[in-house]
């Protein structure tokens, strides 16, 4: 495909990609063990056959800890990214469109979560609203949206002067129609190159919080083997570290070269 | 100075290809000026994009030579065009908006134009320099203008900020794609005597490009007549003009004529007549189809064929 | 005597431009405009680049609103028109525009078929293939099929240009503003154009208001001609009032500057072109704004403004030359 050859950052990002996401569907297959449950082996083990990437102090299987925590990290990764899209673009499409009052209240509103740091913030919804799935992906999204929504509002105000919007309010458009078939499509590109980067921010805020002892106690992250790492590294168990920072490194990585491809194909004069 | 041989232009699009341009050849010497006229779409713009490599990634080009002041444009990679395109080439595109940034002031915009020529200019001089430019495209209040964004600016006035910055960097080789489509007449023709004086001055060189014959017949050496993606005719201004052979080059002339003279109307009737003539031919002859004395001879494709000297044209009617 | 499609009073047009952080100035882009638009009629904008002729199709548009004045469409003020759905939906339909700049006039993410049908749409009226189709054969796009499916990136100037005309003519409108119509075709197509134009005129009755600083082509569409330097209106009359008895300073300076499409004159001679510095919007000059650059100026020309004189029936002029008081 021309598209691949055009950029090399998204070859490369889709291919790793595709391997991740294929580990994590097939999880199920490639391991018989469950990533939570404790005492498959005594102790600390290190890298066997019997276990890839070695155990826990309690004897959970790394391996399938991090397989799994590969559904984790995706599932709310693009869940709360999608959601993050969606807000930014409820608010940042009509700020920039009808101007005026209404987008001085919502860029007041942007730029108060923009101005408070935002993972001190998470860390304190998170512990008020308890630490499930839903109110981890709900969180991100909630305190995530205000970087894109200002992306959105800056297109929209440069697009919006264009003479194709004029020219469709001349032909008798709606402001509805306006904002959503002739504006949004061209203010998508940008949103979907700052969309891939919010999914890496939300991969590593996620494992940070899982981290800290704020992730769902019933998933298996990635971040929460690292807090085990961090006791075990100092009896020799280094592949308690090694291999889930691997996975995120991987993750973030190609999820941030998909934003670099997708900033080179979405150049309008490239489609066909 | 410039050489195109044998150059094609094929766009490839998902079901089908348009071939723009089909085996085009032309030169230049330094400070000549040659113009492309022509019927709208039959491949000015992509010309002068593919001597800047500037055309989409799924645009193919072939050529037997390309060739700028010795350097092989054919061979050159990104890195030597984009040092070619800020310093040697400019080029006044035919949609000055779409390239002009909205939200960066214009007064910024020239100033990076300067800078990219010279890089140690200092912000005074830039200023300066700008708010000159934009006097000797006649532009009201510079200093004002240099504050305003594009949006902010009428139709003429974007166009003629474009063509300041394109002459900002003193190129060596100037490509005008209809520089003064926007303008009013006072204006364009300041326009034309300016870039006049750089010729003179400067010892540029012009391609221009334009639907409006009589603005070659002013700063053309010779012109090229392009129909559907062809030269149909060379010759220099007064050729162009006192001998037009070509069916299409009488068309535009006649056109003009009647145009300028108020009698588009009168006009209708003989087009009527000619349009769509043959409109069964597939082959042969670009123009056949709109060509009321063509006969067998015409459906075999014609060669450029020389013409006592200057002349070139395609056609078999010679 | 014909219906009056728009009427414009005092319209005035006064943009405000930030300059830095305190600095402010008020653009006069439209300064003090008054003029009638009457059914079947090409009325022709005419004027220096810069003079405020797109602004005040934009202010009839409803897309900019006056700073002062008043617009008038069928009788009824445009502004109450346009803030009821029902009859801006209705003015919609009726009165249509062409864009000065075809490159930014076409979404780039649309196809030539998603652009010629999206009137209908807005509209909820039937599309069938051959309407687009048609639309594009009339505007001389053949073979349309392939143009369909096309993005506007994908067409060459001209072509660009021609989609938009087709797409104003879509709904058969009754009123069509076209700013700068054919600045992108070569002569052969703005002759198919214009006669497009001029039939549709003959056949509908149709009235335009066009922009077009090509004043030959004028000559064999327009009825009425104004003339606009600096905001104003420095001359309005018959075409052929314009063209064969241009009383007006600028307006002879304009129509001296038409270059003969004859080579043996144009070369020879040197381009004539208006000479002196062009108008300032926010700080107009004195007086008739046009005197920095009158060959004809005299004492009274920098201190008062010329009154709008009318010196044959409806061919006015505002210059102190035909003042006869
Ligand atoms: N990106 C593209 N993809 C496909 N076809 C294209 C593209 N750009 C141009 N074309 C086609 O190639 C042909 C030549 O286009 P080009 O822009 O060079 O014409 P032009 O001579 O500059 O015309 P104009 O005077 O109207 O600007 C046209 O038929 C046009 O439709
Ligand atoms: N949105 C805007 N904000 C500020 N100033 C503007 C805006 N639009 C136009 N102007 C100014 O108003 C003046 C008139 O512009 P207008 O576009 O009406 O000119 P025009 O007569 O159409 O010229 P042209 O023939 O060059 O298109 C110009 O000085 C321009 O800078
Ligand atoms: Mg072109
Ligand atoms: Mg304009």
């Amino acid at each position: 495909m021309n598209i691949f050859r055009r950029s090399r950052s998204l070859t490369i990002s889709i291919i790793l990609l595709s391997i991740i996401v294929f580990l994590g569907f097939t999880a199920g297959v490639l391991t018989d063990k469950e990533p939570l449950r404790t005492g498959y082996a005594v102790g600390l083990t290190a890298p066997s056959s019997q276990f890839p990437m070695g155990t826990d102090q309690l004897g959970r299987d790394i391996f399938s800890w991090t397989l799994y925590g590969i559904r984790t990290a995706l599932f709310v990764s693009t869940i709360s990214t999608g959601l993050t899209v969606i807000i930014s673009i409820l608010i940042g499409l009509p700020a920039g469109y009808f101007g005026g009052k209404l987008d001085q209240l919502l860029m007041r509103v942007t730029d108060f979560f923009l101005s408070i740091p935002r993972f001190i913030l998470i860390i304190f919804a998170v512990i008020i609203f308890g630490p499930t799935l839903t109110n981890i992906i709900l969180i991100l999204s909630a305190f995530s949206w205000p970087t894109i929504a200002r992306i959105v509002r800056a297109e929209v105000l440069s697009i919006k002067e264009r003479e194709y919007v004029q020219a469709a309010k001349v032909l008798g458009a709606g402001n509805l129609d306006i904002m959503f078939n002739e504006i949004l499509p061209n203010v998508m590109p940008p949103v979907l190159v700052a969309a891939a980067l919010q999914m890496s921010d939300a991969i590593l805020a996620e494992a940070g919080l899982s981290f800290l002892g704020l992730g769902d106690p019933n998933t298996a992250s990635w971040g929460r083997i690292l807090a085990i790492a961090r006791q075990a590294i100092y009896v020799g168990g280094w592949w308690t570290l090694l291999f889930p920072s691997l996975f995120i490194t991987a993750t973030v990585l190609s999820v941030n070269l998909l934003a670099d491809g997708l900033n080179d194909i979405f150049n309008p004069k490239s489609v066909r | 100075m410039l050489k195109v041989e044998g150059l094609n232009v094929e766009y490839l699009l998902t079901s089908y290809k348009v071939d723009a341009v089909k085996n085009v050849s032309f030169y230049m010497k330094k400070g000549e000026c040659i113009a492309l006229v022509g019927e709208s779409g039959s491949g000015k713009s992509t010309v002068a994009m593919a001597i800047m490599k500037l055309l989409p990634p799924y645009a193919k080009i072939s050529a037997k030579e390309i060739m700028f002041d010795g350097k092989d444009i054919l061979k050159a990679d990104e890195k030597l065009m984009s040092e070619i395109r800020g310093k040697d080439v400019t080029v006044i595109f035919q949609d000055p908006i779409s390239y002009l940034n909205p939200i960066i002031s214009v007064g910024e915009q020239i100033f990076e134009a300067l800078m990219a020529h010279n890089s140690k200019i200092s912000d005074k001089d830039a200023q300066v320099q700008a708010i000159e430019l934009l006097k000797k495209v006649k532009i009201a209040d510079p200093e004002r203008v240099l504050k305003m964004y594009p949006f902010q600016l009428s139709g003429g006035m974007a166009q003629r900020v474009f063509i300041a910055m394109a002459i900002s960097a003193n190129p060596k080789l100037l490509i005008a794609d209809e520089p003064t489509t926007a303008l009013d007449l006072t204006i364009q023709s300041q326009i034309l005597k300016l870039l006049n004086n750089l010729r003179k001055e400067y010892n540029l060189s012009i391609i221009l490009i334009t639907h409006d014959l009589s603005l070659t017949s002013y700063l053309a050496d010779r012109i090229y007549v392009m129909y559907n993606g062809q030269i149909v005719e060379e010759d220099t201004a007064e050729g162009i003009f006192s001998n037009p052979i070509h069916p299409y080059t009488k068309m535009l002339i006649t056109s003009s004529q009647a145009i300028y003279q108020g009698e588009v109307k009168r006009l209708k009737d003989k087009m009527n007549s000619e349009k769509e003539v043959n409109s069964k031919v597939e082959q042969g002859c670009n123009f056949l189809r709109k060509c009321k004395d063509s006969n067998a001879e015409c459906e075999k494709e014609p060669p450029l064929i020389e013409y006592n000297g200057l002349k070139k044209v395609r056609c078999w009617k010679l | 005597m014909k219906q009056t499609i728009f009427s414009i009073q005092d319209l005035k047009k006064y943009y405000l431009v930030k300059l830095g952080l305190f600095k402010k100035a008020y653009i006069k882009a439209v300064d003090d405009v008054n003029f009638l638009i009457r059914e079947g009629e090409a009325y022709c904008i005419v004027g220096e680049s810069g003079s405020g002729k797109t602004t005040v199709t934009k202010m009839l548009l409803g897309l900019e609103l006056p700073t002062e004045g008043k617009i008038e469409f069928l009788g009824k003020d445009l502004s109450k028109l346009l803030s009821d759905a029902r009859s801006a939906k209705d003015f919609r339909k009726n009165v249509q525009a062409v864009f000065q700049d075809p490159f930014s006039s076409l979404n780039p993410r649309k196809t030539v078929k998603d652009i010629l049908e999206k009137p209908f749409k807005v509209h909820n009226e039937k599309i069938e293939m051959e309407t687009t189709e048609r639309l594009l054969e009339e505007v001389g796009l053949i073979p349309p099929k392939e143009f369909l499916k096309r993005y506007s990136h994908q067409l060459s100037g001209g072509q660009r240009q021609r989609v938009c005309i087709a797409r104003a003519l879509a709904l058969k409108p009754k009123v069509v503003i076209l700013d700068e119509p054919t600045a992108a075709l070569d002569v052969t197509i703005k002759a198919q154009i214009l006669n497009l134009l001029i039939d549709l005129k003959e056949k509908y009755n149709l009235t335009y208001i066009i922009i077009s600083h090509e004043l030959p082509l004028l000559k064999s569409i327009a009825d009425k001609i104004s003339v606009m330097y600096a905001g104003k209106i420095v001359e309005e009359g018959a075409a052929e009032r314009i063209f064969n008895n241009p009383k007006h300073p600028y307006t002879l300076g304009l129509l001296e500057s038409i270059p003969p499409p004859d080579p043996k004159s144009a070369k020879t001679k040197t381009l004539p072109t208006l000479e002196g510095e062009p108008p300032s919007p926010v700080n107009p000059p004195k007086g008739c704004r046009f005197h920095p650059r009158c060959p004809y100026k005299f004492d009274l020309c920098d201190k008062i403004e010329p009154e709008k004189v009318e010196i044959y029936s409806e061919h006015y002029v505002s210059c102190h030359l035909f003042n006869r008081k």
